[in-house]
């Protein structure tokens, strides 16, 4: 009995020894993400999460309120793709798909055109992609103390291109999206974002389509 | 053939004998087929640091960061970043970096896997496993920037530290093994049945020793979720990320990989690659059994080849294979004679070819 006990003693010392040199190894020789890249992943998770955002819009000294859902919706023909469709309180309805807006207008237009500016805004499909992209391609991030809709923020600064940067405000605590500005050509859209469930009565308040396939997640 | 696991090796630790010529040559060959194809199709070092090499390249630069609901990086091992940040700190460049380490790694793994295949079957079959191995039609993803090549020095070097009982030494390379690839969790099969083998003649601390060894992948594979909670906050980084890539353990799994397949390869057409290998692995798992490969490196080889099955998809089970050694003794089990010799090393040098100039397409 003493040798086997002995035995089993050795080979739990021995196992918790690779288990520690294993993670002493790992925490020794592997970086820690910087903060604002796990920033940038907390609210792109954050807007991963919520399908439907209502907004409030400013761009180019005017004010507009809309609603972005993001879903499968019919597509040409018969087929079925995962869109962001953008309906503003004046009437207009923008949709994207991968990226871009299929109807109406062409691609290059639409680069210009507020309609892009404001999906990026207040779209959580775009919103999310363009910052986990940019959290995992290396780039470097910049966040700063900040204040938007009338509380203190965390300012996350994304430059994503020459022409275009993207400054979201979040929570200091939870790292929730507040409000996005996006800045492109010359033309600047601020989005104040509510991030919301989605229910049958806001899809009808906002005119938006009914999905194809149902999403587990609301 | 014989399993011998002699007292005489107690003595030898891991000194490997200096590389044979041959086993060099084929080594040399099997490279430059894979890196001179790689660099034909495009002459930069893109092509062997790219899919998965990316990624790899992304945690040894920055840390882990785990983005909910989006592919990220806490679904690859540590192991591997952890040595390309040592060789990109010693001097060389993050795109070179992994290509110069999985090569280098393999021409170790190679001496590794030759010398404990002659330790356990023969000279002649071990030469000719060795050979398929080296210049086996997916073995281009040993000189990628992918972790293969480090896992199969470990996954050779740990049993062979076992059968020439430095219990500890085999314990410290499974579980690098087992941080470097989920493949290295299988060890603890082998390596139970080699201390199951030596009980008798171990002493109480000797047998503790060895008891650790077949704990020990098990055990570095917990260090991962502990690293995780420590740098994430968040212990289960590694499955939630593994989700998003769409790998999800079931046990319907499988059967959902063989009702989805009609639908997936027409999506994906590469992935009749992988079907293929699957099923020539099964084949060539009976060719090591007949040929009598011990049970429990069979059922290391089995869990390899037949698990991934489980999360639904036949994705990348060519590449897995490579980590399953019975595969090469069943292969080499079936070339007693000259002519099917060298058909196999003829026909694995032309797919060698074809499967390198996949890498533009799909990923291994």
């Amino acid at each position: 009995v003493r040798r086997t006990l002995t035995s089993v003693a050795v080979a739990f010392v021995g196992a918790a020894a690779v288990a520690a040199g294993g993670w002493a190894l790992q925490a020794a020789a592997l970086p820690s993400p910087e903060h604002a890249d796990r920033v940038a992943a907390d609210a792109s998770a954050w807007l991963h999460d919520y399908r439907l955002v209502v907004d409030v819009f400013h761009i180019d000294h005017r004010r507009v309120k809309g609603a972005c859902l993001r879903g499968w919706f019919p597509g040409p023909g018969r087929t079925t793709s995962l869109a962001s469709v953008l309906s503003l309180g004046s009437g207009h309805v923008f949709r994207f798909t991968s990226g871009r807006r299929v109807s109406p207008g062409s691609r290059e237009r639409d680069r210009q055109r507020p309609g892009g500016l404001m999906a990026l805004a207040g779209c959580s499909a775009k919103l999310s992609s363009a910052l986990a992209s940019a959290a995992q391609s290396g780039q470097v991030l910049r966040i700063e103390r900040g204040y938007a809709a009338n509380q203190p923020a965390i300012a996350l600064r994304v430059g994503r291109t020459h022409h275009e940067r993207l400054t979201l405000y979040v929570s200091p605590k939870t790292y929730l999206p507040i409000v996005a500005v996006v800045d492109r050509g010359g033309h600047t859209a601020t989005a104040r974002i509510y991030l919301t469930r989605i229910s049958p009565a806001l899809l009808a308040r906002w005119r938006l389509p009914r999905e194809t396939i149902e999403s587990p997640r609301g | 053939m014989s399993v011998s696991s002699t007292a005489a090796g107690a003595q030898r630790g891991l000194s490997v004998v200096r590389p044979p010529k041959w086993l060099l040559g084929w080594w040399a060959i099997g490279r430059i087929v894979a890196i001179a194809t790689a660099l034909t199709i495009k002459p930069t070092l893109w092509t062997l640091d790219r899919w998965d090499g990316r990624w790899y390249r992304m945690v040894a630069r920055g840390g882990y960061l785990l983005v909910p609901g989006r592919q990220s990086d806490p679904a690859f091992f540590p192991l591997y970043p952890i040595l390309l940040r040592a060789v990109h700190a010693a001097g060389a460049g993050w795109g070179i970096a992994g290509p110069l380490v999985s090569n280098l790694a393999l021409l170790l793994g190679l001496g590794l896997f030759y010398t404990l295949t002659r330790e356990m079957f023969s000279e002649q079959l071990a030469r000719r496993a060795t050979t398929y191995l080296a210049i086996f039609p997916l073995s281009y993803v040993f000189s990628m920037a992918y972790p293969e090549s480090v896992v199969l020095a470990l996954l050779a070097a740990a049993p062979l530290a076992a059968l020439r009982r430095r219990w500890w030494l085999a314990a410290c390379c499974a579980g690098a093994a087992a941080l470097a690839r989920p493949e290295g969790l299988f060890l603890v099969f082998p390596l139970a049945g080699i201390a199951w083998e030596q009980r008798q003649t171990l002493g109480p601390a000797r047998r503790g020793a060895a008891l650790a060894a077949v704990l020990a992948p098990p055990a570095a594979l917990v260090s991962y979720p502990l690293y995780l909670d420590t740098a994430l906050h968040d212990p289960l980084a590694w499955s939630r990320a593994e989700h998003a890539w769409g790998r999800k353990f079931r046990i319907s799994g499988a059967f959902r990989a063989f009702e989805h397949l009609p639908a997936a390869v027409g999506h994906t057409p590469w992935l009749v690659r992988d079907v293929m290998c699957f099923f020539l692995y099964l084949g060539l798992l009976y060719a090591a059994r007949r040929a009598g490969v011990p049970g429990a490196w069979l059922a290391a080889a089995a869990a390899v080849v037949v698990l991934p099955v489980f999360t639904g998809a036949f994705d990348s089970i060519g590449r897995f294979g490579l980590l399953a050694p019975p595969l090469f003794w069943g292969l080499a089990s079936l070339t007693n004679r000259s002519w099917p010799d060298r058909t196999v090393r003829a026909t694995s040098l032309v797919l060698l070819v074809l499967a390198t100039v996949s890498l533009v397409y799909v990923f291994p």
